[in-house]
Parts: C-alpha cells; sequence; structure tokens
C-alpha cells in the first residue's frame, strides 16, 4: 500500500506541477500544434516542392538523357604506309584510339566511376559503317554489329544462347540468311574485307514500341520514312556480339568503332540520392580530367577522344532549384506569418489563462510573487502542452504535406531544418506564454500603469492600422511594383484592408446603437437583448468580429488568388503553347511533302510596323478550318468563343481587305473596324480590316498586339505584290497528339524543322516560375483553411465565454420568465450576427482588395493574357457554410453551458 | 526593528493616498495616522468609502503612500520599488482575500497549499511541515489537511487561508473581510481562531464591517472620509492626536462647535475643550 500511495502520490505531484487544469492544457497544445504545423510545413513545403519538380524534370527526361554517357572512339590500326580505304578517309580526319586499347580504356573508364561511386559503366560499341552480309545471289543485306554490356538479358533469345564468342543475330536476318546456331554469319565491309563470326543464337526482332532499355538506340531499330518512295525503311538489321568479337571483327574489317559507356540514375530515386549522384557525375569529370588517370594517359597517349561525362541531370537540378528559390520567399512568408499569427493566439491563450485564474494570480500577487516566478510556473505548466502540440503540429504537418504537397515523398534534407522549426516553435510559445504571464503579473503588481502603457492605452489603433494599410497600399495602387515579388508586406495589404474595414464597422455600431434605440426597444425581449448586446460592441466582441473576418477575408483572398492565377496560368498556357507539339520549321528548300492528319501550317512575322498610328504589331496567318481541334483555346483570351473568332475572319466587311482578329491588352490593340495597313518587308504592305478582339490568341509571343490573319486571304493580298505567306512568314506546324510521330513525318514530308526550338504542350506549366506560384498558393490556401477553422473555433468559444460572464445575468432574466429557448435563441442570433458581420465584411473587402495584389501574381508577364480576378465560387460557398456552422457550435455550446448552470451556485460566486 | 518586540508591526503617520482617474484626483487617504502593535487583532472599520482598503493595501504592501509615512515590519513603503515592496510582501505580509475561495487552487490539497505557501516564502521543507501541522492543529483543521477546497465548508476554507498568511511567520497579517461572506456561528468560530493566532503571536489587521469582528479585535480603528475617526482600545473611544497635533473630534462633539472655533483650558486634570464665550 506504501508503495503503491508513494507512487500515485508522485503522480499527482507532478500532475500538478504539470499539468494542473487538462482543459486549458488542451486549448494550448491545440494552439501549439497549429503553429508548430505552420512553421514546420515551410521547410516541409519547400521538401516537398524540390521533390515534386525533381520528379516533374525526371518525368520530362528519358533515361537516357537523366543517366550520363561518356563518348569515345576507336580505330584499326593501319599498317605502315597502307593506303587508306576508299571510303574512309574521314576515318582518319577523326581521332581514335586503337582498338587494341579499348579494353584499357574500358577498365580506365569502369574504374574511375567505381573509384567515384557513380557505379559500373554499361558499356557500347558500334561499328560506324554497317557491314555487308550477302544474303542471296541477287541481293545483299546490311547487317550493324552492337556490343551493349546485358544486350542478351534485354532480348528474347529464340534459337540457341548467348555466349562470349558467338553472336546473335536477329531473327529477320537469319531467316534472309538461313543461318542458326552454330553457324558462321560471314559479313565484310564496303571495301570488301570479309570477316566471319560465329552464330550463337537467334533473337527476336525488336520492334516499335522499344522496350524502355532499348530506347538510347531507336535509330538502330525503327523504321524511317523513306522520303522518296513513302514507304517505311527499317534499318540494317543488329547483331549483338560480345565487346571482343565486335573488337576482332572490326579489326578483321578495318572499321572505326562509336565507343559510348552508359551511367544510368537508379528509377525513382529522390531529388537528394539526384544531387549527390550529380556530385559524383563532377567528380568523375575531374578524375577523367586529370593527367594522372589512366583514362587522360590513354587520351594522351592512344589519341582516344577524351571521354566526358554528359548528362541532362545538372540541368534539372538547376529547374529544381530555381523552382524552390522562387516558392522559398512566399512559402516563407506565409508560413511565418501563420506561425506569427498561431504565436500571437498563444500569448492570448496565456492571457485567458491568466485571467481566468485571476483569484490565484491576485493571491500570488498579495505574496509576492516575482514576474519571473509566475512566468516560470505558467511556462512549466505550458510544457508538456506544448510538446504536446509540437509532436501534434510536426505529424500533421507532414501527413497533410503529404497528402496535398508537391510530393508525397520527401527527401531526407528537411528533417534537420523541420527540426529547427520544430524546436523554434515550441520554444517560442514556451516563451510567449511565459513572456505574456510575466507581464500581466508585473502588470497586477503595478501601483499604476506606466507611461508606455497609457499611451499605449492612449493610442487610435485603428486609425494607425489605416495609415499602415493606406502607405502599404500605395506601390500597388500607383502600379509602382518594384520587382514584382510577392513579399510580406503587399501580400498582407487586402488583409490589412479587411481589419481596417472591420473595425471601422464595429466601432460604429454603437452609434448605430444609439440612433436606433426607440425601434430596438420595439422588439420581442430575445430581439431586444440580442440588438443591444450586438450594437453596444464592447471591446472584445469588437475583437472577435475583427479576428473572425481577417481569418475568413484570409481564406476568400486566397481562394481569390489561387482560382485567379490557376485561370490565368491556364490562358497563359494555351498563349504559350498553342498546340499540343509546336514545330519550328526553316526555311523551304525544296518542294515539301503534304502534312500529316492533326497538324496545321502557321505562319509568324514578329515587330512588323502598322500604319496609320505608327504602332507596332506581330502577325499571324492560320487556316481557320484546320485550327479547332488542334488549337490550345482557353475561353479566358475572348469574350467570344474561337469557332466565333475563326469564322470572322471570312468577313472582310466589305472592304477588300484581309480581316484580322486583333488581340493583346484593350490598350494596345486596334479596335474592330479599324483599316490599317501592315508592312511587310520593306516594299509591300498588306490592308487589313480589324473584325473582333480578343485578350490574346494561341501563339502570340510578345505583349505586342497580334493580327491573327486567314492564310488563304493573306496569300491572295501577298499574291498581289507577287509574294507568298511561306516565303514571308516563319512558318511553324501545329499539331496535337504525340511530338516523335509528328517530327518523323515533317522528316519524311521533306520539312526542315528546327528540332532544338520543338515545343510540347505541358512545357509552361514546367516552368518553375509557373510551378513556384502554384505550388505557394495552394500552401497559402491550405494555411488560410487552418487559420479560418481557428477564427471560426475562436468565434464559437467566445460565445461560450460570454456565456458564462452572463451567467448572472442569465439566471436573472430566467427569474424574470424569460424562458431557456429564447434565451439560447438570443445567443445563437447574436453569434450568427457577428458571424454574417464577419463574413460580409470578409466577403464585400478581402475579394476586390485581392485584385490589388493579383498583378504581382503573373509569373510570366511577358506571355499575355495577364492576371484577372476569378471570384472563387466554392471558397465563398465554404466560407458562408464555415459561418453558419461556427453559429450552429457555439448555440449549442451556449446552450449546454446554460443547461449545467446551477442557479445556487451561480448567486454564491456572484457574492 | 522587527526584533524588538514592543516594536510595532506597522506604522502610519499622516498617511495619505491620492489617485488619479480620468475624472480627477481621488484623495483616499487625507493623513492616517495609525499603529498596529504587533501581536494583537487590529480592526479597521468604516463605512464605504472611508479608505479601508486604502489603508489595508498600504498595509500589506501592495501600495505606497503618496505622502506621509508607512512602516511595515520596520521598513518604510515610501519611495520603495516595485521590487522591493514585493520583497516585503514576501517576507513579512500574509494576506487574506474576503471569498473564501479566492485564497486558494481548487486542485490542492490544505496540506500541499501550506507547503506552497512555505515554498513562496522560502521556509524550509522540514519547518513548514512541522510549522503546518501546528497551524492545522491551532485552527482545528487538521483532519481537513488532506481535502481540496471543494470538499471545505467557507469557514474552513477562510480558516486555512489564515493558516496559508501566517506560515513562515511573517510580521503582519492582513485580512480584506474575512468573514464577509460568512454566517455569524461560521464567523465566531473564525475569529477564534483568529484570536488563537494572536495569541500565538501573530499580529493580524483585518478591515471588517462585521461587529463580531470588530468585538473580537483587540484595537478598533476607525475610518471616516481617509481620515482615523477615533480608535477604541480595551473598551476606550480615543481620538487620535496626528504629528501636528491635530484632534480629529468625535461627531457628537463636533456638534457642540458649530462655529468651528473652540476654547482648549489646560488644567491639572486634564485639557478641556469650551465653547467660546
Amino acid at each position: 500500500m506504501g508503495p503503491r500511495r508513494s507512487a500515485s502520490g508522485v503522480l499527482r505531484r507532478l500532475r500538478i506541477a504539470l499539468v494542473p487544469d487538462p482543459g486549458q492544457s488542451l486549448g494550448l497544445a491545440a494552439l501549439v500544434a497549429v503553429l508548430t504545423a505552420a512553421l514546420v510545413s515551410v521547410p516541409l513545403v519547400l521538401g516537398s516542392a524540390e521533390q515534386g519538380a525533381w520528379q516533374e524534370q525526371r518525368r520530362a527526361q528519358s533515361a537516357a538523357g537523366i543517366g550520363a554517357t561518356l563518348s569515345s572512339a576507336a580505330k584499326p590500326a593501319q599498317p605502315e604506309g597502307a593506303p587508306t580505304a576508299p571510303g574512309a578517309a574521314d576515318v582518319q580526319t577523326v581521332p581514335a584510339g586503337p582498338l587494341a586499347l579499348v579494353p584499357d580504356l574500358d577498365a580506365a573508364v569502369a574504374e574511375a566511376a567505381a573509384a567515384t561511386g557513380t557505379g559500373t559503366p554499361e558499356s557500347l560499341a558500334r561499328f560506324r559503317v554497317p557491314l555487308f552480309a550477302p544474303a542471296r545471289a541477287d541481293f545483299v543485306t546490311r547487317a550493324q554489329l552492337l556490343h551493349r554490356d546485358g544486350a542478351a538479358g534485354h532480348v528474347e533469345v529464340v534459337d540457341g544462347s548467348a555466349d562470349t564468342r558467338g553472336v546473335l543475330l536477329p531473327r529477320r536476318l537469319a531467316d534472309e540468311l538461313g543461318l542458326g546456331p552454330g553457324d558462321t554469319f560471314a559479313a565484310e565491309s564496303a571495301e570488301g574485307l570479309p570477316t566471319a563470326l560465329p552464330v550463337a543464337g537467334v533473337y527476336a526482332d525488336l520492334v516499335d514500341p522499344l522496350p524502355t532499355w532499348w530506347e538510347g538506340q531507336r535509330e538502330l531499330f525503327v523504321a524511317r520514312r523513306d522520303p522518296e518512295s513513302g514507304t517505311d525503311v527499317l534499318p540494317p538489321p543488329v547483331v549483338l556480339a560480345p565487346r571482343d568479337v565486335v573488337l576482332a571483327a572490326a579489326e578483321d574489317v578495318q572499321q572505326d568503332l562509336f565507343l559510348r559507356w552508359s551511367l544510368p540514375l537508379a528509377e525513382g530515386i529522390g531529388v537528394g540520392e539526384a544531387r549527390a549522384a550529380a556530385r559524383r557525375l563532377e567528380q568523375l569529370g575531374v578524375v577523367l580530367a586529370d593527367p594522372a588517370s589512366p583514362v587522360a594517359q590513354l587520351v594522351t597517349t592512344a589519341d582516344f577522344p577524351r571521354p566526358r561525362p554528359a548528362s541532362e541531370l545538372p540541368a534539372a537540378l538547376a529547374v529544381v532549384d530555381s523552382t524552390v528559390a522562387l516558392l522559398r520567399p512566399q512559402v516563407g512568408a506565409v508560413g511565418t506569418g501563420g506561425g506569427a499569427a498561431a504565436l500571437v493566439l498563444v500569448g492570448a491563450w496565456a492571457g485567458w489563462r491568466t485571467r481566468r485564474r485571476g483569484d490565484e494570480l491576485a493571491a500570488l500577487v498579495a505574496r509576492g510573487v516575482s514576474p519571473l516566478r509566475a512566468a516560470g510556473t505558467a511556462g512549466r505548466e505550458a510544457l508538456l502542452p506544448v510538446l504536446a502540440g509540437a509532436v501534434l503540429g510536426t505529424g500533421g504537418a507532414w501527413a497533410l504535406v503529404r497528402l496535398g504537397g508537391p510530393a508525397a515523398d520527401l527527401p531526407g534534407s528537411v528533417w534537420p531544418r523541420a527540426g529547427g522549426a520544430l524546436a523554434v516553435g515550441a520554444l517560442a510559445a514556451l516563451l510567449v506564454v511565459g513572456l505574456v504571464t510575466g507581464a500581466l503579473v508585473a502588470r497586477a503588481g503595478q501601483l499604476s500603469p506606466g507611461p508606455l502603457v497609457q499611451w499605449l492605452g492612449r493610442l487610435p489603433w485603428l486609425a494607425v492600422t489605416a495609415a499602415v494599410t493606406a502607405v502599404a497600399a500605395v506601390p500597388l495602387v500607383t502600379g509602382d511594383r518594384g520587382d514584382r515579388t510577392l513579399g510580406p508586406v503587399p501580400l498582407a495589404v487586402p488583409l490589412l484592408v479587411t481589419v481596417v474595414v472591420a473595425g471601422a464597422v464595429t466601432a460604429a455600431l454603437p452609434l448605430l446603437g444609439r440612433r436606433a434605440g426607440a425601434r430596438v426597444r420595439r422588439l420581442p425581449p430575445a430581439g431586444f437583448l440580442v440588438a443591444r448586446r450586438v450594437l453596444a460592441a464592447p471591446g472584445a466582441t469588437r475583437l472577435v468580429v475583427v479576428t473572425t473576418a481577417l481569418s475568413l477575408g484570409l481564406v476568400v483572398y486566397a481562394g481569390a488568388l489561387a482560382d485567379s492565377s490557376r485561370r490565368s496560368l491556364a490562358a497563359k498556357a494555351a498563349v504559350d503553347t498553342p498546340a499540343d507539339v509546336v514545330a519550328p520549321l526553316v526555311r523551304r528548300t525544296v518542294e515539301e511533302g503534304a502534312l500529316p492528319p492533326g497538324a496545321t501550317m502557321v505562319g509568324y512575322e514578329e515587330g512588323l510596323d502598322v500604319v496609320p498610328g505608327g504602332s507596332t504589331a506581330d502577325l499571324l496567318a492560320v487556316r481557320p478550318d484546320e485550327l479547332p481541334g488542334i488549337v490550345h483555346w482557353d475561353d479566358a483570351l475572348a469574350d467570344r468563343p474561337l469557332a466565333d473568332l475563326l469564322a470572322a475572319l471570312a468577313d472582310d466587311r466589305g472592304t477588300g481587305r484581309v480581316p484580322v482578329v486583333a488581340a493583346g491588352p484593350a490598350s494596345g490593340a486596334p479596335a474592330v473596324g479599324r483599316e490599317l495597313e501592315v508592312s511587310l518587308g520593306r516594299y509591300y504592305a498588306v490592308p487589313v480590316v480589324v473584325v473582333a478582339r480578343a485578350e490574346a490568341f494561341p501563339g502570340q509571343r510578345s505583349r505586342l498586339p497580334l493580327l491573327v490573319a486567314d492564310w488563304d486571304s493573306l496569300g491572295a493580298a501577298l499574291a498581289a505584290v507577287d509574294r507568298e505567306p511561306a516565303g514571308v512568314l516563319d512558318r511553324q506546324v501545329w499539331a496535337a497528339g504525340a511530338a516523335t510521330p509528328l517530327l518523323e513525318a515533317l522528316a519524311a514530308a521533306e520539312y526542315g524543322v528546327d528540332e532544338t526550338a520543338v515545343d510540347t504542350g505541358g512545357a509552361f506549366a514546367l516552368r518553375p516560375e509557373v510551378r513556384a506560384l502554384s505550388w505557394s498558393l495552394g500552401y497559402l490556401r491550405a494555411v488560410a483553411l487552418a487559420a479560418g477553422g481557428l477564427g471560426l473555433v475562436a468565434l464559437a468559444l467566445h460565445a461560450a465565454a460570454q456565456q458564462r460572464h452572463r451567467t448572472v445575468a442569465a439566471l436573472l432574466l430566467a427569474r424574470m420568465g424569460m424562458s431557456r429557448r429564447a434565451s439560447d435563441t438570443a445567443a445563437g442570433l447574436e453569434t450568427g450576427l457577428l458571424a454574417g458581420l464577419a463574413t460580409v465584411v470578409a466577403l464585400a473587402v478581402a475579394l476586390p482588395a485581392s485584385a490589388l495584389v493579383l498583378p504581382l501574381l503573373d509569373p510570366v508577364p511577358a506571355v499575355l493574357p495577364g492576371v484577372t480576378v476569378a471570384v472563387p465560387w466554392p471558397t465563398v460557398g465554404l466560407t458562408v457554410a464555415g459561418a453558419a456552422l461556427a453559429t450552429a457550435a457555439a448555440t449549442w455550446l451556449v446552450g449546454r453551458a446554460a443547461g449545467r448552470t446551477s442557479g445556487g451556485q451561480v448567486m454564491r460566486d456572484a457574492g | 526593528m522587527p526584533g524588538d518586540p514592543r516594536a510595532p508591526a506597522a506604522l502610519c503617520e499622516g498617511l495619505v493616498r491620492i489617485y488619479w482617474s480620468r475624472s480627477g484626483e481621488v484623495h483616499a487617504l487625507k493623513g492616517v495616522d495609525a499603529v498596529v502593535p504587533a501581536g494583537r487583532l487590529t480592526a479597521v472599520t468604516g463605512p464605504s468609502g472611508s479608505g479601508k482598503s486604502s489603508l489595508l493595501r498600504v498595509l500589506a504592501a501592495q501600495d505606497r503612500p503618496t505622502a506621509g509615512r508607512a512602516e511595515v515590519a520596520g521598513e518604510s513603503l515610501a519611495g520603495m520599488s516595485a521590487r522591493r515592496l514585493r520583497a516585503v510582501r514576501r517576507r513579512h505580509v500574509g494576506y487574506v482575500f474576503p471569498r473564501p475561495a479566492a485564497n486558494l487552487v481548487p486542485h490542492l490539497t490544505g496540506r500541499e497549499h501550506l507547503a506552497m505557501a512555505a515554498r513562496l516564502r522560502g521556509v524550509p521543507r522540514a519547518r513548514a511541515a512541522r510549522e503546518g501541522g501546528e497551524l492545522l492543529d491551532l485552527l482545528g483543521i487538521a483532519d481537513r489537511a488532506g481535502h481540496l477546497p471543494g470538499q471545505l465548508s467557507g469557514g474552513e476554507q477562510q480558516r486555512l487561508a489564515f493558516a496559508l498568511a501566517v506560515i513562515g511567520g511573517p510580521a503582519l497579517v492582513v485580512a480584506d473581510e474575512p468573514t464577509g461572506e460568512l454566517d455569524s456561528q461560521t464567523t465566531a468560530e473564525l475569529l477564534t481562531a483568529v484570536r488563537a493566532l494572536t495569541r500565538a503571536g501573530t499580529t493580524v489587521v483585518l478591515a471588517t464591517h462585521d461587529p463580531l469582528a470588530a468585538a473580537a479585535a483587540d484595537q478598533v480603528v476607525h475610518l471616516r472620509s481617509g481620515t482615523v475617526a477615533h480608535e477604541e482600545v480595551a473598551g476606550q473611544r480615543l481620538a487620535v492626536i496626528d504629528g501636528d497635533g491635530r484632534v480629529q473630534l468625535p461627531e457628537e462633539a463636533l456638534r457642540r462647535f458649530p462655529d468651528r472655533r473652540v476654547r482648549i483650558d489646560v488644567t491639572p486634570d486634564g485639557v478641556v475643550l469650551r465653547e467660546p464665550s
């Protein structure tokens, strides 16, 4: 019994020392959870964005591109004085090492890769020129001899088996030559030098779509269209051979080899591992360049081209870094702001705790307890709730970021920063609890308020906030927006405006109450009570309305920003990438064939002089009948459908001019009906008439007005000056679907495509600035929703607290005959009115005020259209529903509190 | 001074306390002269607004005089910093609030309350345990020491509050209307307990409207309009002469001098006040 009592006594003492009031502790834990979640979410969201950006980059790159490749070449030894073989003159001009030293180079590369931890390179060797193999008496086929480490494991061997001395023939070659395992494959070079290769087996032909492993050698396996015959032509069959067999054959036929080593990037790795891989690659480059390294010595002594690691990985990581760098200030501002707001609430909790324990505070003051000691006690009592809240908040932030963040997997590097944020949040909460308690104890023991307190008490806070808001809003209103970054000050302007308006409205309530005095008195008791309480608007009520309006305003504001920017980005994406594939063509030099189905030709010319007015505009020629179904169109681009705009291009309004659609900002683009002359070149101009307007048009390259014309109409106009659009304009092919088939079809049709400038749909969304904006607004929205929820919970709790303050009044009203139902209805109506007032202010102020900030959110201002405000109807609905829910919850809480109140206890406590 | 058994626990001479409010100055105490003898029960009475609470706040070292002299346990409060006032409160003053529940923390038992109060006053644990036990015995609540405040009656709560105020042996225990919420039976029991404390050497000052409490006091200081109207000691009603020789006459004496002028005759038997002829 003794030890048990002792143990329970210790536990009781610990509970009293650490959690004297579990209800209060629960509130603090909840607030600290919000605080910690806000702070910890900053590194977590940044980490998630880093991982998400990496995953997008990884998806956008082929395995061969993102992995590293090293290239070199080898050539057979030339007998001294031997004449160069016909057709192989260029062999002598390309540096290449001797075939005999290829195994040494292979080993040296492997050694360097192993030393730098980049893995085991996969080597590839193939003939520069395919061999010839006699098939039938009247037909000679060609064959490519290829070695690739592990190739036999990535084909289906249908006859025989791979070994180290023989080759694997593709089935079509084996069938053509009538060869099988055990036979000899005889081939020769263009110069007639023969080689004989033992056949170890036959593998099934690789066909499109190729296995991923073979994507890097696509050109060796996939058929290409012959422009002359218009038929698909297969490349020479690929004979798979061990490296030594390839080297021996190359020596036999005196052919040079391409050598390549691949260091594929492991699938599914995170951004942290990708960074480590990039560092290792960099180190590999350094090692290979080191004159003392075996590779460098072979390069120097044997004339091998220096193998250098080439990879898209560093560029992909640079995009990732750029995305995170753009995201960091905004996420930091939102998360820190959320944390600061939560910290203020923690301070408010500390004040509330002290007031709830006012008797204890007075007793402590009377006993001469110092503020420091009181702060220490408060800190001790806050320790466990703070730790619990911090853990809960961190877990919540982790779960939410995983659930709604850019990527579910977070890089390991976020945890030290998240741990730091957790520690900062927890320490800040403890510090604030201690400071507020200490300050309140010091004030309670103060003989008279100090000059600072008196001065702060006299300060007109509403006017000061209004002045600060006005100053902060000046750059937004006047258009001086600096570097267009979304810093904390511009971000806060709509919220400040909301606070000022909510403060002004609540300050006006007592005035309204005085004016409505007589009318209010005519109301029934419950209505009278509600009206008097709301119109009296004491300080606590004002504070609650302002904070609720602020939290709901934040929800509306975040919703407006997110919806508006999403809509604008969708429109910009349509303008920036007008079709799934945009392939710029080089100037026509040969007769081109027909475009494949699902593709259309457009012409573009930039910076044309337009008269009258002396302005500059771009010109886009399109084929209106081909555009639908290919072009990306967004309804935000014009106030009428695309079909209407295209139809208008056929109507010249009887002017004989080329009808054009003018796209661009209304301030710069010509108006409908305007007749203009567009100079195309120095000596000829095209008369046009503007038949329709659009905010922007797909393909528009700058903020200059764009005149969109029908290709044929423009052609007819140019024919008058003996010109045609194809000769005057830069041409592009816009197509729906995948890029590869289009490019192959264009190549087959003799179109010269600038493949470095080919754009595919979705590239716009992958821009770091676009990604950063989308993710930061998503984060802002999440934080805003949390803040909105917190504001509504505070409203409901305020109603419950008011009920506790009004117990005596409620008892007296009950004894005077007011029913419990009427009393509860009055409390519900009061909360509903306050919530309604806050909601109306939030919607009426935060929504239009968002328009001030929206121009700052344009991540790509060079691409039209600009950002316009979109009313976030779902968010508005959510806000109204939340206010209604909070009212219902408050009514229930007040009713429950009233039901639990004992009249006798109330009167005793009141005494 | 605190060591001198004949020294008063507290004294006020010409004590003035003026508060500043938005409506102007409030002269709460206008030159109070009072002595609180050590080891006695002193009651401060007077109508509402007479300055009882202001005087008590000064005696409890919760406030400083605007002018005049105020000493608690031999330490002058005039010009004392808030920090030193706290130290005086911690070392020398015990305080009892009017509402029994206001003196106690709901989740601590009587014994835990005493331990906490002793800790705040810096009393060693062993001494605190011994003193606590003695106090609980003296106040008649030893059998209630393990109970929470909610399980104690109002009188028991107030006796426990006195125990908290007394533990550690402060020079002065100040109680503001300690019987205000108690019935007469409980008031009598509490006053018996307080008398027991004073017999044990504790100095108690209590502000009260309760005639029972005033009757139990060794000395009653009656305030009127911020000044001492009179004192009652051992059944005698005494006027107070301040440091400048001023005497405040009782109401019935004052009515004898409608012109506010008096002739003073000093005789071998005493001092006689007469109406001017």
